[in-house]
């Protein structure tokens, strides 16, 4: 296999060679907190391994980086500072995002004689952080392969947003708790499902990815790396690297480095029914308003039982504790009418991030799945399957 | 010393009170400048005492609770008249400990919960009858009270096995008393079952008139407190461990607090009831005033979980003879899952061994969450086997097993799913449905999975259980009868 460009995305620290020199430098408080909140999202809240509590600071050339990891999802986040030692060390994590969360907003001076100590300072605050050896902490993982795609900040966010909101979080079934990255050519897809919904996204990039990729990557991974890319991405590129077992994004001062989810995803292109028998064109406000009531008296089954009545769509709910509830939205219908039921919830989540004025619902029966396309473009699509009729 | 941010606001309040103007406040409650209580300090109480039931302010109800009495050994009577009058007692799973007894029995010292190997001299001494548990004919022989009861009230709610609320609103008062005789009348003559009868403006005083009636032979089984000359006279006798609700833990703190009757505790003040025993406690000291919050529950609430759970006759060691245990109570959870139309979401194996072992003591369990509710009984054994292979732990002798469906919904309505055709769940569904129906007309496991096995040596004691009279028709009752005497006093009838 080849090597990916050492540049891109051979990390800084491979081999976990951490440099356990004196660390002396001194950083922008400001940059450091932004640094530091990022690195955390990778710490977990409760860790099995002390060292998993921990950042790795290590500073080197004109750079700090600080890195945070729960081994299954590493976060690098590199900020310009004057270093006049190279070295590294740990400290607790969220105690140290806490400290210098209030430190003023001036130089802080950071200095490790051993690599589980830190001196901080910062105009008239002194404060001696403990950590733990900085050997041991997880080095980052040594990426290699050709699998590569470019790709804009901007389509990275939308693909994630569309379709993470699918997957599952069941981890008895670990392969629907990710998303499944499919790139060849210039086009992209994202698929995310469990045992209820599908959602399917697809795009076109402006580069073509170099080799093909077929992979499952973490929900969680995409959802932070989408939100480590903020809101204004417009220009932003990122690039993604793909091993047999891991991916690394590489953003502008940031490696997110994430294990791949083993297994085969579900043939999600066999699911996609491809005929429909009846059609409804619906206005997604008008949908979304009328389904977030009705679950107010759905009680626990978020059950909505759909009927077509000339071109009205008519929305029950009913629970034995709360009540019963009956909206009417006015929709452009072809075909028979239909009844049908959905979980409510899972509708209504799709209708949240669909992003388009109206919807067209394709049915075919009462227990076959329903497909939900937003009705100018065709480039996301949705599956849900219905509840039994009671 | 910290200032009293309010002290402005009190000193208003006790001109104003002192002016004969009461400001807006929850009654009885403590101005936050009074002393703290002590932990052990008297709970303040109303000033006045609470209004008497018929005073409520809401329109009074009447509810009728009715109760079999010591209903495991009734039953037993019913089938075996020589039992009548003599000291009985039933024991729980396994012939492990007292849990029913007869007046007699209660007589002679014997408390619940006894173990059976402590006190079995005693009870071959004084000729106490011992059984097993017979859940099959106690099942059974609840159904056929409660359908007794069931044409007696519009509104009836079956609180236990053995206890079920009824409405009387709609009788008057003087009529309320006669009526509930006749369902008690009844009720025996039906079934054999004794059954006392409280009748209070709640649930609460239902239950504790109940409790009174049963107690009381001069009240022959039935005591109507709404009724009752002076109801705070009689609540007075009570301990408050009486009250439905109040279990020891809350009992021994009331008792501290100087609560020791029942009328204490209907006249104990809101607040300190509120803050000591939450909004339940709250909750059943409004409901001894005579207002009712726990309304009837009509229908049986949704289920929300399903146990089937054994203890062993033996020790069992091996994976092997706990897969077959796991395997036929999963299939038994699953069959009553289909009976009563619910769906499985999630499941939970435990294993144990007994708690009374010094050494060699182990427990645990594992949970499942299903992809999709199902109540297919060959997919849930898989599940529970899975999880069982994971707690399991070679070398200590287990005394129990069990399985819990923690999660259940109701299978009209449940969520397709999209990686399985509803032509397959029908499928499935179709499959469960022959072999409930073979089990059914056949017997309980004529057709059962392979791994729920065929030899269960470890299986329950019940070495003292009577036949299943009424649900096995090779156990039912046989009755001999003397023909050619029968025959001689035909003859002689005029």
């Amino acid at each position: 296999m080849d090597t990916v460009e050492p540049t891109l995305l051979a990390p800084q620290s491979a081999n976990g060679n951490h440099k356990t020199g004196h660390l002396r430098a001194i950083v922008d408080r400001r940059a450091l907190g932004e640094a530091v909140a990022t690195a955390l999202r990778a710490v977990p809240t409760r860790s099995a391994l002390p060292i998993q509590s921990h950042f790795l600071l290590a500073a080197e050339g004109n750079q700090l980086r600080i890195t945070g990891s729960d081994y299954e999802l590493q976060i690098e986040q590199t900020l310009p500072a004057q270093v006049a030692s190279s070295g590294s060390a740990t400290v607790l994590a969220r105690v140290f995002a806490d400290l210098v969360s209030t430190l003023p907003d001036a130089d802080v001076q950071l200095v490790a004689e051993e690599s589980d100590k830190v001196l901080l300072t910062c105009m008239s605050s002194e404060y001696e952080l403990l950590g733990l050896p900085a050997e041991e902490f997880p080095p980052m993982p040594e990426v290699s392969g050709d699998n590569i795609l470019t790709i804009t900040g901007g389509l990275v966010k939308e693909l994630v947003r569309q379709t993470a909101f699918a997957a599952s979080d069941d981890p008895s079934r670990p392969q629907l708790t990710g998303l499944n990255v499919v790139a060849e050519g210039n086009e992209i897809k994202l698929c995310g499902a469990e045992m209820a919904r599908l959602a399917l996204r697809s795009d076109e990039m402006e580069q073509p990815v170099s080799g093909s990729i077929n992979a499952i990557i973490p929900a969680r991974a995409m959802v932070e790396v989408s939100r480590i890319l903020g809101n204004d991405v417009e220009g932003e590129t990122l690039e993604i690297g793909v091993t047999q077992n891991q991916v690394v994004f590489r953003l502008p001062n940031v490696t997110v480095v994430s294990r791949l989810i083993d297994g085969k995803f579900p043939n999600f292109e066999k699911v996609i029914p491809k005929e429909w028998s009846k059609k409804i064109t619906v206005s997604t406000d008008a949908l979304l308003i009328a389904c977030r009531r009705s679950l107010a008296v759905a009680g626990d089954s978020k059950r909505l039982l759909f009927s077509t009545q000339d071109q009205q769509l008519h929305i029950k709910a009913e629970s034995g504790g709360t009540g019963r509830g009956h909206e009417v939205v006015e929709v452009v219908k072809e075909g028979d009418d239909i009844e049908i039921a959905f979980d409510g919830k899972l509708l209504v989540e799709f209708l949240g991030i669909v992003g388009a004025e109206a919807v067209d619902i394709e049915l075919t029966a009462p227990l076959s799945p329903g497909v939900i396309r937003p009705v100018d473009g065709e480039s996301l699509v949705y599956i849900q399957m219905p509840m039994h009729l009671m | 010393m910290a200032l009293d941010l309010f002290e402005g606001i009190w000193k208003a309040q006790a001109e104003s009170s002192a002016n004969g103007h009461t400001l807006p406040s929850s009654r009885g409650a403590t101005p936050p400048h009074a002393p703290h209580p002590t932990p052990n300090a008297p709970c303040p109480t109303l000033n006045s005492p609470t209004p008497q039931f018929p005073n409520s302010p809401t329109p009074q109800r009447a509810f009728a609770l009715v109760d079999c009495n010591n209903f495991y050994v009734s039953c037993e009577r019913v089938f075996n008249a020589k039992l009548a009058g003599r000291p009985v007692v039933v024991l729980s799973n396994n012939d492990g400990c007292v849990v029913a007894r007869s007046e007699e029995a209660k007589a002679l010292g014997i408390e619940m919960g006894d173990p059976f190997f402590q006190r079995e001299a005693f009870f071959r001494e004084h000729a106490v009858t011992v059984y097993s548990s017979n859940y099959a004919l106690y099942a059974d022989m609840s159904q056929r009270v409660m359908q007794t009861l069931a044409p007696f009230t519009p509104e009836m709610e079956v609180y236990s096995i053995d206890e079920s609320f009824l409405s009387l609103d709609h009788f008057p008062p003087p009529e309320r008393t006669a009526h509930a005789r006749t369902i008690r009348a009844t009720v025996r003559r039906w079934t054999g079952i004794p059954v006392s009868i409280g009748i209070g403006p709640t649930k609460t005083l239902a239950k504790l008139a109940n409790a009174v009636a049963k107690k009381t032979p001069v009240l022959d089984g039935v005591l109507d407190l709404i009724a009752h000359p002076d109801p705070d006279g009689l609540l007075e006798t009570l301990d408050v461990e009486k009250v439905w609700g109040i279990g020891p833990e809350r009992a021994a703190l009331l008792r501290n607090h100087g609560i020791e009757n029942v009328l204490q505790l209907k006249n104990a003040d809101e607040a300190w009831v509120k803050k000591r025993l939450t909004v339940m406690g709250l909750r059943t000291v409004l409901e001894l005033r005579g207002t009712s919050c726990i309304p009837m529950e009509l229908a049986p609430p949704a289920k929300k979980s399903i146990t089937c759970s054994r203890s062993f006759g033996r020790a069992v060691a091996t994976l092997e003879e706990l897969k077959v245990a796991v395997a036929l109570y999963t299939s038994r959870a699953a069959e009553k899952a289909r009976r009563e139309g619910v769906a499985v979401m999630q499941l939970q194996v435990f294993i144990h061994t007994s708690r009374h072992r010094k050494t060699l003591r182990y427990a645990n369990y594992a949970t499942a969450r299903l992809p999709m509710a199902t109540s297919y009984t060959p997919e849930l054994v898989e599940t529970a086997h899975a999880l069982l292979e994971r707690i399991f732990r070679p070398g200590y002798p287990y005394s129990k097993a069990g399985v819990i469906f923690t999660q259940v919904v109701p299978e009209a309505g449940a969520q397709l799913s999209l990686f399985a055709t509803p032509e397959e769940m029908e499928k499935r569904k179709a499959v469960m449905r022959v072999v409930d129906d073979l089990n059914r007309k056949r017997g309980k496991g004529r057709i059962q999975l392979a791994s729920a096995g065929t030899k269960r040596e470890w299986s329950m004691r019940q070495e003292k259980r009577s036949p299943r009279f009424t649900t096995r028709w090779n156990e039912i009752l046989v009755v001999s009868a003397d023909l050619e005497e029968e025959a001689a006093s035909d003859s002689a009838d005029p």
